[in-house]
């Protein structure tokens, strides 16, 4: 299930918003409309609710998108922030909350469709799972929570958001094991997540948490094109 | 027997400077690095041997021969390779002809110490060539090559001639080699020369193609003042138009002609339609240049699709900037202006994401651009200078430590770049 918070102080857009998101071919969308930043933080906040996806207008009265969007970030690190507005200009003070697409008003259904078919193309990617046996115990981590994986001869250590596990394996095992679209070899002991790679230097990629890892000779040309590539289907052209 | 061992350390040591100075010229061995160790010290045995059992001592000639068969094992290319091994092999001949001269000269020595004597100084030619040929290389252009090979062969021929005219001559043995000696290791020297000369050239056109760089990006510069400068005189010119119109519409709306009106309106705003589209990032350069060249393409008509989210503060400056999207924007247009107009559509998008910012241009072509070692040449065609504007923006993209990727099938060229710490 996919849900969606539309949040719009103009009850036209959210309505036609509403009419595309239900012409959908999807069934399991669920979605609420909210018509100021204030009424989605309070619902977020009593009903200790996440959404998947939140379309935010950026100019509202009141508590405007931005900063709806930065409340929202705080507390989900994985939620896909869409701003939809009509002043082109405001667009480009958001960044920091790392949004995933802007619709730029007037709306069209073909855009807003086209925004959310890559975001649930996103969440699908991010949200496949690696399963991986430790003592015994048999665990299932999302993609999108891996960093990196360090192979260490028979051993393989897998870096996540939230801790270390390492368990038995070889590294070229793991490459089998994961969407080549999104982990990339950056050397013969790493495999990276390409969501949380932030630069690539002639010597090193640089993470999320500052982890820096070092590119090899031989993978460097090779994992720049891959990268290039990755980061054109991350930013939707 | 006694001097068996010393002819394989002798063989081993020219084999050794050799490949050293082989690794320079061409580049170090990558691949088969084993089979290319195998290789040489068989080289060196095989040759020591064959010579041995033919009753002759090694030479260094031979040496520099057999040297010949591990040039298949370097990486760089074959015109360096033939050059070099043409100059090698002249150096190897003067210096041998020139140490027979040697010995009818000093008849005393050893054999031992000759034999010594003989490749060490051979061996004090090489460390002097490599000691010259310092830098690893770009090539050279075609008629350069010509000129290099002339010094060889020139030197050569030079050298058969005076030792027939000798023959006819009266002199004896000794004074003939006292005559010849000193003009061998002229020849040598120059021989070795080209070494250094090599080098010259090379960072001679080093040179020429860097100040082309330079002369292209300030060019690219300059033509975006003067596009500013134009853009600001048609904003006066419609300033002024809007003037002139405001009356006419006035008097229209005064003499109650509304059909004449309307009609009016209509075609005001169509033209004023044209300067409509205006990119505003807040980051005044890209803004200035992304106008620019938009208002430039679309005054050409060539539909220009947009679509820019990037954050004001960018580390792009501005003659990065320029030279980014100026280049890239001139081709696309250069490309469309060949088209006919329904078909001129170019597609900017660019986006940001957490310091990477990602540039896509996709434009329509009438054919494809020829390409040469995975680069593109741009039409202009010029030898040194083809593909300049993308070398510069290639250039640009190092500074990021980015990546730029340029595809082309038959209807469709596709620029996509990525920068990092933007």
């Amino acid at each position: 299930m996919i849900t969606i918070a539309i949040c719009d102080d103009d009850k036209l857009t959210a309505n036609y918003m509403e009419e595309y998101i239900l012409s959908l071919p999807i069934k399991d969308i669920f979605y609420d409309i909210f018509m100021t930043g204030h009424d989605l933080m309070n619902y977020l906040e009593n009903n200790n609710v996440r959404y998947n996806i939140y379309i935010l207008d950026i100019e509202m009265p009141g508590i405007n998108g931005i900063e709806t969007a930065s409340h929202i970030r705080r507390k989900d690190k994985n939620a896909l922030i869409i701003f939809s507005t009509d002043h082109k200009e405001y667009v480009y003070q958001v960044f920091e909350v790392l949004p995933f697409r802007f619709i730029i008003k007037p709306l069209t259904k073909e855009r807003l469709t086209t925004v959310l078919y890559e975001a649930f193309e996103h969440i699908q990617t991010m949200g496949q799972l690696f399963f991986f046996k430790k003592e015994r115990n048999n665990f299932q981590i999302p993609f999108r929570d891996i960093l990196y994986f360090e192979g260490n001869g028979r051993k393989v250590r897998l870096n996540t958001v939230t801790g270390e596990h390492e368990f038995y394996s070889r590294l070229r095992d793991i490459t089998g094991k994961v969407d080549a679209n999104l982990f990339l070899q950056i050397h013969i002991s790493y495999l990276v997540n390409m969501e949380h790679i932030h630069s690539i230097s002639e010597s090193e990629v640089l993470l999320d948490n500052h982890i820096r890892l070092p590119i090899s000779k031989k993978f460097r040309q090779d994992a720049k094109m891959q990268h290039l590539k990755y980061m054109e289907w991350r930013c939707g052209h | 027997m006694k001097y068996d061992v010393l002819d394989y350390i002798l063989c081993a040591f020219d084999m050794c400077l050799l490949i050293i100075l082989m690794q320079r010229m061409y580049g170090k061995v990558v691949k088969n690095n084993y089979i290319f160790y195998g290789v040489s010290v068989l080289l060196v045995l095989g040759t020591t041997y064959v010579l041995q059992s033919s009753g002759n001592y090694t030479h260094t000639l031979t040496s520099t021969i057999s040297s010949f068969f591990l040039l298949g094992f370097f990486p760089e290319n074959r015109q360096k390779k033939k050059l070099f091994s043409t100059i090698l092999f002249a150096i190897s001949g003067f210096w041998n002809l020139g140490f027979n001269h040697c010995i009818i000269l000093l008849p005393d020595l050893s054999f031992t110490m000759v034999k010594i004597l003989y490749h060490l100084v051979f061996g004090v030619i090489l460390v002097l060539a490599l000691s010259i040929h310092k830098s690893k290389t770009p090539n050279i252009p075609n008629r350069l090559w010509g000129l290099l090979y002339a010094i060889p062969l020139a030197s050569g021929v030079a050298y058969i001639c005076l030792v027939i005219m000798m023959m006819g001559s009266a002199y004896s043995g000794i004074q003939r080699s006292i005559l010849l000696l000193p003009i061998l290791l002229a020849f040598l020297f120059i021989n070795l020369m080209v070494f250094y000369l090599y080098d010259q050239f090379s960072a001679l056109i080093v040179a020429t193609t860097e100040n082309a760089l330079l002369e292209q990006q300030m060019e690219i510069q300059d033509s975006h003042y003067k596009e500013l400068e134009a853009a600001h005189l048609r904003i006066r010119s419609i300033r002024h138009d809007m003037k002139n119109n405001l009356q006419a519409v006035s008097s229209l709306l005064k003499e109650g002609q509304t059909e004449e009106l309307a009609e009016y309106l209509d075609s005001m705003n169509d033209h004023i339609n044209i300067s409509e589209k205006v990119i505003s990032t807040q980051n005044k350069v890209l803004d200035s240049i992304l106008n620019i060249k938009i208002m430039d393409m679309e005054s050409n008509n060539i539909k220009v699709v947009c679509e820019i989210t990037v954050p004001p503060e960018l580390k792009l400056n501005f003659s990065q900037t320029v030279t980014l999207f100026g280049n890239l924007l001139d081709n696309a247009k250069e490309a469309c202006l060949k088209l006919p107009e329904q078909k001129r559509t170019v597609t900017l998008k660019i986006s940001y994401i957490s310091g990477m910012l990602f540039i896509s241009l996709q434009n329509p072509v009438h054919f494809r651009p020829a390409k040469e070692d995975g680069e593109f040449l741009s039409m202009k065609g010029d030898e040194i200078l083809h593909g300049i504007g993308l070398k510069n923006v290639q250039n640009a993209v190092d500074e990021f430590n980015g990546k730029m990727d340029l595809r082309c099938d038959d209807e469709n060229f596709h620029a996509k770049v990525i920068l990092y710490n933007v």
